[in-house]
């Protein structure tokens, strides 16, 4: 009899034998895809696709069996489309920057959730507004607009991060959470806004029901969102002024009640969208000078 | 099968690298350490929230043992990083028993939300969701809640993390394919969570709150931040969005929706009592099949005309089976009369069921599997063994 250990062993011995050939496919996969700049084209890599479903059938014949504590493997096909380079990317593989900050002690977490060193900072962001706004266009025009090399790729549009450059040679790293603005998940918003350290609050110059929304999240905020929040008070569709209904004085008004920053955006124009970006990233608390 | 072959490839190198390091000799200060924590741990009361504590403090003091290593040193920041994921594994794998689940509260919350997930299956539509026809796609969603649904097969909080990532990238690349082949500007979130919601609902995955509960509190937390950290807060939401669900929640009218909700309750609860009764005594079963169609339902009850007297301990058995016949076919005449439609489409969705029977003979070939692999196992390692 062999220990469930032993057994493991001996059968990931096997699967290390039989993925190294896979890894070279997958290598030249990975980087005929980052030479073209997408991931797009990803698509589909049937050879390695019908290699690995092989792979998984030994694997399971192996006995590689969750009751072993070890891996469970099935034999679906999935789309594979952005999967090898997000993988790559995000897997433990290649996550230097988790990594550092988890080595360096944690450095300091601080409460608004920035991973916080003095020159690099990371935070938080998360955006509210009704849906149909134009939360992730801003965000995706934002994300694409400049091009980043150095960002990691994520798996969705719904969170996407950004690397800024401020004039004071700090760096921040904006993780954007976007949330569903629909009325019947506002009650779910504190799960998503807890420990951030920006709200994006966003509203459409075109429609007045998405500024007095937008006026909800302010107060819902004050009341339970951390109190060293920075807020920004974004009116998005700025390109659409024939349709305006919401005067931007209003806007103005109302942010400087609230101790806001106030901007006017226009996601399809790009007007506006990287200086929000950046003077949220002037705004930001820094770490106490050293 | 890349997302899982893949991830799983990779997870048991670096899993074997772990061990292979602690059964070098010169890391036995490292592995009494572990074992004593292990040791300790076991023998002490269960506490959520002081476990968890105990747990990524031991994390963290392991994590700077292993840096200053001998045997790590020159090691890049991947290895060092394998290796913590390993120790992860290694020990949430034999603690899992003492963590996960533990507390009966944690086995009631799961229980009704697998059952209030169950009775929503029967009748909620993507389109009480408001998600737009161009999202619809069962394939896709099929796969994501597959993906949930492996949550179980793994002890290891990294693992199980890794089953909900796999099923919210299924959910964004069928939103970008979407978005790409329909011309529609991604909606982000807004198309995001209803859908992961929906799929959510299908897969009913076993243990949900405990399982979020369980990632929460042993994932090493540096690695439940960022992207990782958001998908599951979105899972996290997706449950308490179910917890919370009333008629208020969908785009639904609100007396279909109790009375959707009624059927389906009724309908489990029959389906429970004859499971339990094939299960007890499957003549009976059959009997009763028969007993239906009989006109003459008095022939069938011998213990009518009896008195309390007469009868012995042999007979409560079959007494038992009785009531349960008379109580199924009350309630599944209440519901005839209650809702005449219901009768005749069974509330059971045809989609769900045919899924169903694709899953029980999935299964049943994964119960085949292990029988073969025992064997295929002995012979093909030789070689590597040699």
């Amino acid at each position: 009899m062999y220990s469930s250990a032993e057994h493991a062993l001996l059968a990931m011995n096997l699967v290390r034998a039989s993925c190294h050939h896979l890894r070279g496919a997958r290598r030249a996969l990975n980087e005929s895809a980052s030479r073209r700049g997408l991931l797009m084209d990803v698509s589909r890599p049937y050879p390695v696709g019908i290699q690995q479903k092989k792979e998984t059938g030994n694997l399971i014949a192996n006995g590689i069996h969750p009751e072993e504590g070890c891996d469970y493997t099935i034999e679906d096909s999935q789309p594979v489309d952005f999967y090898y380079l997000n993988k790559k990317v995000m897997g433990c593989s290649s996550s230097l920057p988790d990594r550092s900050t988890g080595r360096l002690g944690g450095l300091n977490v601080s409460e608004s959730g920035g991973v916080v060193d003095a020159k690099n900072l990371r935070v938080k962001l998360v955006l509210l507004g009704d849906s149909g706004v134009g939360k992730s266009c801003i965000v995706l025009r934002f994300v694409r607009g400049q091009f980043d090399p150095t960002s990691k790729v994520t798996i969705g549009a719904s969170f996407l991060s950004q690397t800024i450059a401020l004039q004071d040679s700090t760096t921040v790293k904006f993780e954007i959470w976007d949330t569903a603005g629909q009325e019947r998940y506002a009650a779910l918003a504190p799960l998503y806004y807890r420990g951030a350290a920006i709200a994006v609050i966003v509203y459409d110059i075109t429609s007045p029901e998405t500024f007095t929304k937008a006026q909800y999240w302010v107060k819902e905020l004050q009341k339970h969102g951390s109190p060293d929040i920075v807020m920004a008070l974004v009116a998005n569709k700025a390109d659409l002024h024939e349709k305006r209904e919401v005067p931007t004085q209003d806007g103005i008004d109302y942010a400087e009640k609230n101790g806001m920053f106030f901007i006017e955006t226009s996601a399809k124009t790009a007007d506006n969208i990287n200086q929000l970006f950046e003077e949220i990233g002037k705004r930001l608390p820094r770490p106490s000078s050293t | 099968m890349d997302t899982a072959a893949s991830h799983s490839s990779s997870s048991s190198i670096m899993f074997y690298d772990f061990l292979d390091k602690m059964r070098n000799p010169a890391s036995l200060n490292l592995v009494k350490s572990i074992k004593s924590f292990i040791v300790s741990f076991q023998f002490s009361s269960a506490n959520p929230e002081n476990d968890s504590e105990r747990v990524q403090e031991f994390f963290s003091t392991m994590e700077a043992a292993i840096m200053e290593h001998p045997l790590w040193a020159g090691a890049t920041d991947d290895e060092f990083d394998c290796s913590m994921e390993g120790l992860e594994k290694y020990i949430m794998t034999k603690l899992f028993s003492r963590t996960f689940a533990i507390s009966p509260e944690d086995v009631r919350i799961d229980q009704e939300i697998s059952e209030k997930i169950h009775l929503l299956q029967s009748f909620l539509r993507p389109e009480h969701l408001d998600i737009p026809p161009f999202l619809q796609n069962e394939a896709s969603w099929l796969l994501a809640e597959k993906e949930l649904q492996k949550i179980n097969a793994f002890r290891a909080p990294r693992e199980k993390l890794h089953c909900i990532m796999s099923c919210c990238r299924i959910i964004n690349n069928l939103l970008l394919n979407a978005s790409i082949s329909e011309n529609h500007v991604p909606g982000g979130a807004d198309d995001f969570l209803p859908v992961l919601i929906y799929v959510t609902i299908k897969a009913n995955p076993p243990q949900l709150h405990s399982n979020l509960k369980y990632i929460q509190l042993y994932r090493r937390q540096e690695k439940l931040v960022s992207e990782s950290s958001y998908y599951f807060t979105n899972l996290v939401s997706a449950k308490s969005f179910i917890v919370q669900l009333n008629a208020k929640s969908l785009s639904m009218d609100e007396i279909e929706f109790e009375e959707s909700m009624q059927a389906a309750k009724l309908d489990s609860e029959v389906s429970q009592v004859e499971a339990l009764q094939a299960q007890m005594d499957p003549i009976s079963s059959t009997r009763m099949h028969g007993m239906k169609k009989s006109i003459d339902g008095r022939s069938n009850y011998p213990y009518m005309e009896a008195e309390p007297g007469e009868l012995t301990v042999e007979d409560v058995e079959r007494l038992l089976s009785l009531y349960k016949d008379v109580v199924t076919k009350f309630s599944s005449l209440c519901r005839a009369v209650r809702h005449p439609s219901a009768t005749r489409t069974k509330p059971s969705l045809p989609v769900p069921k045919g899924r169903d029977d694709i899953l029980l003979q999935l299964e049943g070939q994964s119960q085949i599997i292990p029988e073969e692999k025992e064997e295929v196992h002995k012979v093909k390692s030789f070689p590597v063994k040699n």
